[in-house]
């Protein structure tokens, strides 16, 4: 396997089926480019940040938030937005240059922006691995031009890293950190254990996004970790189209459409169900999942957590600035 | 239905490994997934730990069962027992007499009978053998136990009708010598009846006759001979009418191809009438029918003028109606009678009936139960009922004909002289006999004619012909002959020029077999510069078209063998197999779980299968030339072969085993077992 590959826990045995490391393979094709995000889209991203609110009540960054911060040294001028306190816009510009500009000051705290990446196993289908540091990478980079510090945590396992934070000039390490985590797989465990390990702990994270598939029994825990404090939860909910509808997109590892009497491996548990994969089979399973996954929306929603769901087969970029916009709260 | 090889019924075990299959849990390919929480409830409900799982029915179990059942079956090779209408051997005998040329069949009662026997061709098996004998005039063996139905079809298509009557007894006698050892033999005979009551008892019990011909109304021109009267030469036509209807018919003489003339004749129904009509001296007298009627072959007769020249015989002794009414036949002759015996000076022949032989003959002389002694034999007594028991088969008098029937009451007892050689003799009991008297070659007969049953068989005016000729060195020249009769060759010992109707001519060698007049026509005969002409005309008693359907005895036997005969199903059951497979096929290549190569070789397994169920639905023939094949040649080697007939078949054998280096044969005068160097010679 080439060292930059990711290593899955949950592969099976190659002697059993070739195919089940095909998945991993097509998925470290991806992963073996150090471009995390097009240079187009980093490009469109720049004019975009948070506007989170802070968990401790004080003025993260550049965020726009009703309450004031507590430092009164000038730092920048950034253009005044809709939200913005009217009161921190500098009069003298205005009066002069016939500009709203909102006056900055250095002495703002600021705020965490934890990213908890699902680099399970079951993250290596079809690359959603990818997909998700990509994802991750969007909002990080919008936190960063929040000047924000930005948290890339590695679940499972908690592997936690220092925070990143220097504004836009963070987003190159941002990138590679992903890449890296996206690029190894994580020990055996539950994405949910970690969330919740994480909470606890305590912090100023003031957004907290998970990034995952759920592909675990224990999938509505990691949700409940998410509340552990007054944050800004997010769920980016990656899937695979084939998940979705198998009984229209082809299988990623055989390229056709699942028919015959086959036996699933679960990549991550390595547990084999035998599954005649005729199309009433298929059908039901497809009613399953999509069910599953308006139960998980529905229990984000009922737990205050905003809810995405991103396929790997999305445009990235109307993804960064559509509907992931919206979840993430940035503008 | 029956099986032959109630063996085959073990392939039946093959339905357990089918079975087994089925039962056998197929392995899966593995695919990968995220996860398997939401397939839990879609999937099999087996344990993968089991090798095994509950038989469900499936078409494909049903097709892969009923595989195996047919291909035991095809094992058992089964056959439907039928009522066939042919033995396992049939011998199919066609009567090609004269008669069956009439034209109320298909169009000939020949072609009708052809037709026939084709057609229960068509309805017998494969496996069913066939011979063809033609009874004809002379009755042959065509085709011999053979199941090439394509060569008994040429032998039928070959067979044609002759103006002759059928000898039938003599074919079906050649059909009995047909039978093998190894099959049932059957008969199916092909007439239009009209059989004797000879004939009718020589047909086995249980032949199937085909009774072929509708009508019999037919006119006939029955029998044409010559009468001269003081200078005049008439010729007299019968002719019969066979219908019951009255008819009117035209009618033309010819003399040399010259009409001489047409008359028109009422002939009142089932009646005769004769004809007569003056002719100039010619040879060759012809009376035509010219309306046309069911057979042909009899509107035309001939016979020979009175041009012939005539050889003079002198008959010494009491009036005798046998050899009157003989003479009177043979126009040829000019018989003088006498009531005492006389030196035949002047004659060419003398025969002496009952009178004493004079010591100087004058003339070639045969003795009939001469009173006294003669130089050829001494008489001494009388023997009662002797019986035939040898005939020297090289003298041209009693070759080949059959005396066997002839039956004397009472002869003399003659001794033979030194140098007289016995022509016909029983026990110890001389009955002619050849020599000299007088510097005159003479034949001594033992009994008076009117103490045998001689003058009343049919080799009586054979004989006598051949008598008169061979003593006068001339062919006593009949009437008239018949298709199938011999015809009279001198016994001169030299070559004969024989010319046919058609025109063609051929040379007769002394050792040669005399021929048989084949189709009507005039036949001609050359010897040392003497010709003669002789009539052939269509047997009379062909005219006779009545269809009679012979009486045949059912041989309860027979009956039973037909009913054994069993005809193969394989064919059916292999083209059902052939069948079943494809959909066995395609019913599998829906199946799923099963890997490519493993399909590869299952679909190369079927490929094999169905190839092998082809090859055995042609049933393909390898042939290959060998050398392994004896051939048997099975010679008389009896006295009655002679010298000559014992180089023909030494030049025949020659002739046969050019290329062979070794031959065994059978003899039957001492039955041993020759084996010989190519080249080497084997009679002599």
């Amino acid at each position: 396997m080439p060292p930059n590959s990711r290593t899955s826990a949950g592969t099976v045995d190659a002697s059993q089926h070739s195919g089940v490391d095909a998945a991993a393979a097509r998925s470290a094709e991806s992963l073996a480019s150090n471009v995390l995000i097009p240079p187009r889209l980093v490009g469109a991203l720049t004019r975009y940040e948070l506007t989170a609110p802070r968990r401790d009540g004080s003025l993260g960054g550049s965020h726009r938030s009703p309450r004031h911060g507590s430092s009164q040294d000038f730092a920048d001028y950034r253009e005044y937005r809709p939200g913005d306190d009217h009161r921190r816009i500098d009069q003298r510009v205005l009066a002069r240059l016939d500009q709203v500009l909102i006056r900055l000051h250095d002495a703002e705290e600021s705020a965490r922006v934890r990213l908890i990446v699902d680099n399970s196993a079951s993250m290596g289908f079809d690359d959603k691995a990818f997909r998700a540091a990509q994802v991750a990478g969007v909002v990080g980079q919008v936190a960063l031009q929040t000047r924000d510090l930005v948290e890339v945590v590695a679940a499972p396992g908690a592997v936690r890293h220092e925070a990143i934070g220097g504004g836009r000039a963070g987003i190159p390490a941002l990138h590679r950190r992903l890449l890296a985590t996206a690029r190894t797989s994580s020990p055996d465990g539950s994405v949910a254990e970690t969330v919740s390990l994480l909470q606890r702990g305590g912090n100023k994270t003031a957004i907290t996004v998970l990034f995952s598939d759920l592909a675990e029994p224990t999938w509505e825990l990691a949700l409940e970790g998410l509340l552990g404090a007054k944050q800004q939860n997010v769920l980016v909910h990656v899937v695979a189209p084939f998940e979705l509808d198998p009984t229209k997109y082809p299988h990623p590892e055989l390229g056709e459409i699942l028919t015959g009497d086959v036996t699933l491996v679960d990549i991550e548990t390595r547990s084999t169900v035998e599954v005649s994969a005729t199309s009433k089979v298929l059908k039901q399973y497809r009613d399953t999942f999509v069910a599953w996954c308006e139960t998980v929306a529905q229990a984000c929603a009922r737990r205050g957590i905003r809810y995405v769901r991103v396929r790997t087969d999305d445009d990235l970029e109307q993804l960064a600035l559509g509907p992931l916009r919206a979840a993430a709260g940035y503008r | 239905m029956t099986f032959a090889n109630p063996w085959g019924f073990l392939a039946l075990l093959g339905i357990i490994p089918v079975i087994g299959l089925h039962m056998l849990r197929p392995r899966r390919p593995r695919v990968a997934m995220p996860s398997t929480l939401w397939w839990s409830g879609e999937a099999a409900t087996a344990s993968a730990a089991r090798p095994w799982q509950p038989l469900k029915f499936s078409w494909l179990l049903l097709a892969q069962l009923l595989l195996v059942v047919l291909l035991a079956v095809a094992l058992a090779r089964p056959g439907i027992p039928r009522d066939l209408e042919v033995s396992p051997h049939t011998v199919l005998i066609v009567d090609t007499s004269g008669s069956m040329a009439a034209l109320d069949g298909s169009p000939t009662r020949l072609d009708a009978a052809r037709q026939a026997a084709l057609d229960l061709m068509d309805g017998a098996p494969a496996e069913t053998r066939w011979s063809v004998v033609s009874a004809g005039v002379e009755p042959e063996v065509l085709v011999s136990a053979t199941t090439d139905t394509d060569a008994v079809r040429r032998a039928l298509n070959g067979l044609d009708s002759t103006a002759g009557a059928g000898d039938t007894a003599a074919a079906l006698d050649l059909a009995r010598s047909l039978e093998t050892a190894d099959l049932p033999i059957g008969f199916a005979l092909f007439t239009d009846g009209g059989l004797t009551a000879e004939q009718e008892a020589a047909i086995p019990a249980g032949t199937d006759v085909t009774v072929v011909g509708e009508r019999r109304t037919n006119r006939a021109i029955s029998s044409m001979s010559i009468e001269s009267t003081a200078g005049q030469q008439d010729v007299r036509v019968t002719i019969t009418n066979h219908g019951s209807e009255d008819v009117t018919q035209p009618i033309r003489v010819e003399v040399d191809d010259v009409l001489v003339a047409r008359q028109t004749i009422r002939i009142a129904g089932d009646s005769s009438r004769d004809l007569v009509v003056a002719i100039p001296p010619g040879e060759r007298v012809r009376a035509v029918l010219e309306s046309q009627d069911l057979l042909e072959a009899d509107d035309v007769a001939r016979v020979v003028g009175s041009t012939q020249p005539a050889l003079t015989v002198l008959v010494a002794g009491p009036e005798d109606t046998f050899l009157q009414a003989l003479f009177a036949a043979m126009p040829s002759l000019e018989v003088t009678y006498a009531e005492e015996a006389r030196p035949g000076d002047g004659f060419d022949v003398a025969i002496y009936n009952q009178v004493d032989v004079p010591d100087r003959p004058g003339a070639p002389f045969f003795a009939i139960a001469p009173p006294a002694s003669t130089d050829i034999a001494t008489v001494a007594g009388s023997v009662n009922q002797p019986i035939v028991t040898f005939v020297d088969g090289q003298d041209p008098i009693v070759a080949g004909l059959d005396l066997s029937d002839v039956v004397i009451g009472e002869a003399q007892a003659l001794t033979p002289a030194d140098k007289a050689v016995v022509v016909l003799g029983g026990v110890n009991a001389p009955l002619l006999v050849r020599g000299e008297q007088g510097d005159q070659p003479g034949l001594v007969l033992a009994m008076p004619l009117l103490s045998t049953t001689l003058p009343l068989d049919a080799v009586f005016p054979v004989m006598m012909g051949r008598i008169v000729s061979d003593l006068g060195s001339v062919v006593a020249q009949p009437a008239t002959l018949e298709v199938g009769d011999v015809l009279p060759i001198p016994t001169t010992g030299e070559q004969v020029s024989v010319s046919f109707p058609d025109g063609t001519a051929a040379v007769l060698n002394p050792d040669d077999p005399t021929p048989i007049v084949e189709s009507p026509g005039f036949w001609g005969t050359t010897v040392a510069d003497r010709s003669l002409t002789f009539a052939a005309n269509a047997a009379g008693a062909e005219s006779d078209l009545a269809v009679r359907t012979p009486v045949v005895d059912v041989a309860p036997a027979a009956e039973a063998q037909k009913r054994d005969t069993v005809t193969d199903q394989l064919k059916y059951v292999i083209a059902a197999l052939l069948v079943l497979l494809v959909v066995e096929w395609l019913l599998a290549r829906r199946r799923i779980g099963v890997g490519p190569r493993q399909w590869r070789w299952a679909t190369a397994l079927r490929a094999a299968i169905a190839v092998s169920l082809l090859l055995a639905l042609l049933v393909p023939t390898l042939t290959r030339p060998s050398d392994q094949v004896a051939t048997v040649f099975l010679i008389d080697d009896s006295d009655s072969l002679g010298t000559p007939g014992r180089q023909a078949i030494q030049v025949w054998l020659d002739e046969a085993l050019d290329a062979s280096h070794l031959m065994v044969s059978e003899r039957w005068s001492r039955s041993d077992v020759t084996r010989r160097s190519n080249g080497s010679p084997l009679l002599m």
